[in-house]
């Protein structure tokens, strides 16, 4: 606020009285706290249709807590063959492409941290700028072709690849940040002691960027596990198809969906995601840096 | 064991900053060796040359007869201590000091006893061996970080300014078990410091650089008393020394406008109307409140307390001179005081290179060390 010269002393400014304050202060206080409740209960009420509906025995769009709790869905769901197996595919896909990530980005992420080469940065940024278009819709015939072509169509190995060449630059970029917070002297001081590179990278620089891989690690599987498009493109055995694409099977040929199937379903899918995260926090620990440096 | 050569070694960065330039040394089988300057001297990438984490662009280095010039770092025997001791911080303390054994494929077993022994000379034992650096103090660190480089077992020490994140306190204690512990290992070491005190204390020779060359290569005590230039004059000393234009005339300086006699050391090396520099540090300028024979007088202006002694800085004409006095003797500020330099310690530079009077001249482009008048 920009005041001309003259500063007006406290008691000359006409301002609302002492009471009038105290209510504008509660009432703000009031909005803010519903704000939030309902901010609350936007993220919070698919989470409770998540755990009541699957328990439901006649399940709604509503988040109700069942009249009865019952474990037919579940039964129901059993009978459909691809529901369980969909759920090891997507395992599959997400454990390989997560290995197949970490195993690449690591090293190259270490070189680009370590080697000066003109224009790295560049490289860098464009890689991280056409890896979102890998994975997308523009470049779907294109991949269909090139995996085609491959004679990849209709495998794990085909998804794991286009999944991982989509991801691998935000994990190589992420992690070189990791990396690049490493004081140089810790690798000079193995370098003098007689360690070769490949020691170093083994003993020194993945150790310290642990935080790094698990943070990664979980992102690849997170994002694999919830890709739709590319196994519904480029799988055509249900015996094969991802949990993802399964999901899909659970409409009735009006288009309806099927509620008692679609909710257990989307608990069990749920759940080792979960789990991963848990295990990896407590194993780990995400620490909250990288990506920008301060 | 081994002794270390450098010759014509020249470093040039990209960006054509000069590092070293042209750069001989000789260090002694077992000798405790202090590379002192100030930051940007060159004196850390010497040692990083030596290390062999820079490649110099011209010159040899040779560590116990042998050229390492083109060797990597792993092939020339030397462990280095960095200033921020490059602990691994992920790997429990004994996991670090036997780091280099892990490298060299040593079993679990024996490097755990590697790790205990050594860790039991530098007081590093019990829990503390199974804690993480970041659990540690920091002088805890430091001595992890020489354990580490005695379990290598090098032919060479390389130290770039081990002591400076220790405090003040810590840093005296370091010191001195320092010294004491390349006394007893006998192995030859290059410490690096920016730090003059440090350097005086702990070195058995030492060099001091400026850009990219030795401008004195001597023990501590001649570096002390007998800097070869004003520059090493200016950087050594805890008190700065007294640096004073004057003019030479028959048997005397002329300083601003007073006289001081001429040393019978100096006499036959200057000729009546030189210009030069005088140098005497403060240590050795008596102080009294009547008039001295040879003097210089002057009011004096400030009085800083050193705890045992007091420096005393008298405007002598236009020039400030500074001088010690023990805490009995110390005058009061406005009083006019007379200055007698102790003639065994009054030096002489030459006022277009600072260069000692009566050293040899020496062409900038290839200075070699300049030991001075010692002898």
């Amino acid at each position: 606020m920009v005041r001309d010269g003259t500063t007006p002393t406290p008691d000359s400014i006409p301002g609302p009285s002492e009471a009038a304050l105290q209510v504008r202060r509660l009432l703000s206080r009031i909005g803010f706290y519903l704000f939030i409740v309902i901010v609350g209960a936007y993220f919070a009420l698919p989470m409770l249709w998540l755990v009541f509906a699957p328990f439901d025995p006649h399940p709604t769009l509503a988040a109700a807590v069942p009249s009865s709790v019952t474990l037919s869905n579940f039964s129901d769901l059993l009978k459909n063959p691809n529901a369980l197996r969909s759920l090891v595919n997507s395992i599959v896909l997400a454990g390989a492409t997560m290995v197949l990530v970490v195993a690449a980005a690591a090293p190259a992420a270490y070189a680009l941290s370590r080697v000066r080469i003109p224009g790295r940065d560049l490289l860098l940024y464009v890689l991280l700028l056409f890896s979102s278009v890998v994975t997308g819709t523009a470049a779907m015939v294109p991949l269909f072709l090139l995996v085609f072509n491959l004679g990849l169509i209709n495998t794990d190995v085909g998804v794991v690849l286009v999944l991982a060449g989509g991801l691998m630059p935000a994990g190589i970029f992420i992690l070189k940040d990791f990396v690049d917070s490493m004081p140089k002297s810790y690798e000079e001081s193995a370098r003098v002691f007689g360690a070769s590179s490949f020691q170093i990278l083994r003993d020194i620089v993945l150790p310290y960027a642990r935080p790094g891989l698990a943070v990664i690690a979980v992102w690849v599987v997170v994002n694999v596990w919830s890709n739709f498009l590319i196994p519904f493109i480029l799988i055509r055995d249900p015996g094969l198809m991802p949990a993802a694409v399964v999901v899909y099977n659970f409409y009735t040929e009006g288009g309806q969906a099927d509620l008692r199937l679609l909710s257990s379903f989307g608990l069990l899918y749920s759940i080792p995601v979960v789990v991963m995260y848990l295990f990896v926090n407590r194993r780990y620990g995400f620490r909250f840096y990288g990506g920008i440096k301060g | 064991m081994a002794d270390l050569e450098i010759r014509g070694l020249t470093k040039i960065f990209p960006g054509g900053m000069r590092a070293l330039d042209g750069l001989d040394l000789q260090i002694q089988d077992g000798e405790f060796f202090a590379l002192l300057g100030p930051s940007g001297c060159g004196k850390t990438t010497l040692l990083r040359s030596i290390a062999g984490l820079e490649t110099p662009n011209s010159g040899e280095i040779h560590i116990g007869g042998r050229d390492v010039t083109r060797l990597p770092p792993a092939a020339r025997d030397v462990a280095m201590v960095f200033q921020d001791y490059a602990l691994y911080p992920h790997m429990t303390v004994a996991d670090n000091i036997a780091y280099p054994l892990k490298v060299r494929r040593v079993g679990r077993k024996e490097r755990r006893e590697a790790a205990e022994s050594v860790g039991r000379s530098l007081q590093i034992q019990g829990a503390m061996l199974d804690r993480r650096p970041g659990q540690l103090s920091g002088g805890q660190q430091q001595r992890v970080a020489l354990a580490r480089a005695i379990a290598y077992r090098p032919h060479v020490f390389l130290f770039d300014e081990p002591l400076s994140n220790l405090d003040a306190r810590l840093r005296l204690e370091a010191r001195t078990f320092l010294k004491q512990l390349q006394r007893e290992l006998g192995v030859t070491t290059v410490y690096v410091t920016h730090d003059q005190a440090e350097a005086l204390a702990l070195a058995d020779r030492m060099a001091v650089m400026d850009q990219g060359r030795i401008r004195q290569l001597d023990t501590p005590s001649n570096c002390f008393l007998r800097p070869a230039n004003t520059f090493v004059a200016a950087f050594i000393g805890s008190t700065p020394m007294n640096l004073l234009p004057a003019t030479v005339q028959e048997g005397t300086f002329e300083v601003a406008g007073q006289k001081v006699m001429i040393p019978e050391a100096i006499r036959a090396k200057v000729s009546v109307g030189d210009t030069v520099i005088l140098g005497v540090r403060p240590e050795y300028v008596s102080v009294s409140p009547t008039e001295l024979p040879g003097s210089l007088t002057g009011t004096v202006r400030v009085l800083e307390n050193l705890g045992v002694d007091s420096l005393v800085t008298v405007e002598v004409g236009d020039l400030r001179v500074q001088a010690t006095v023990p805490e009995e003797r110390v005058p009061a500020v406005g009083d006019r005081i007379w200055l007698a330099p102790d003639q065994r310690r009054l030096l002489a530079y030459r006022q277009d290179d600072g260069e000692q009077v009566g050293a040899p001249k020496v062409a900038q482009s290839d200075a070699p060390a300049l030991v001075p008048g010692a002898e």
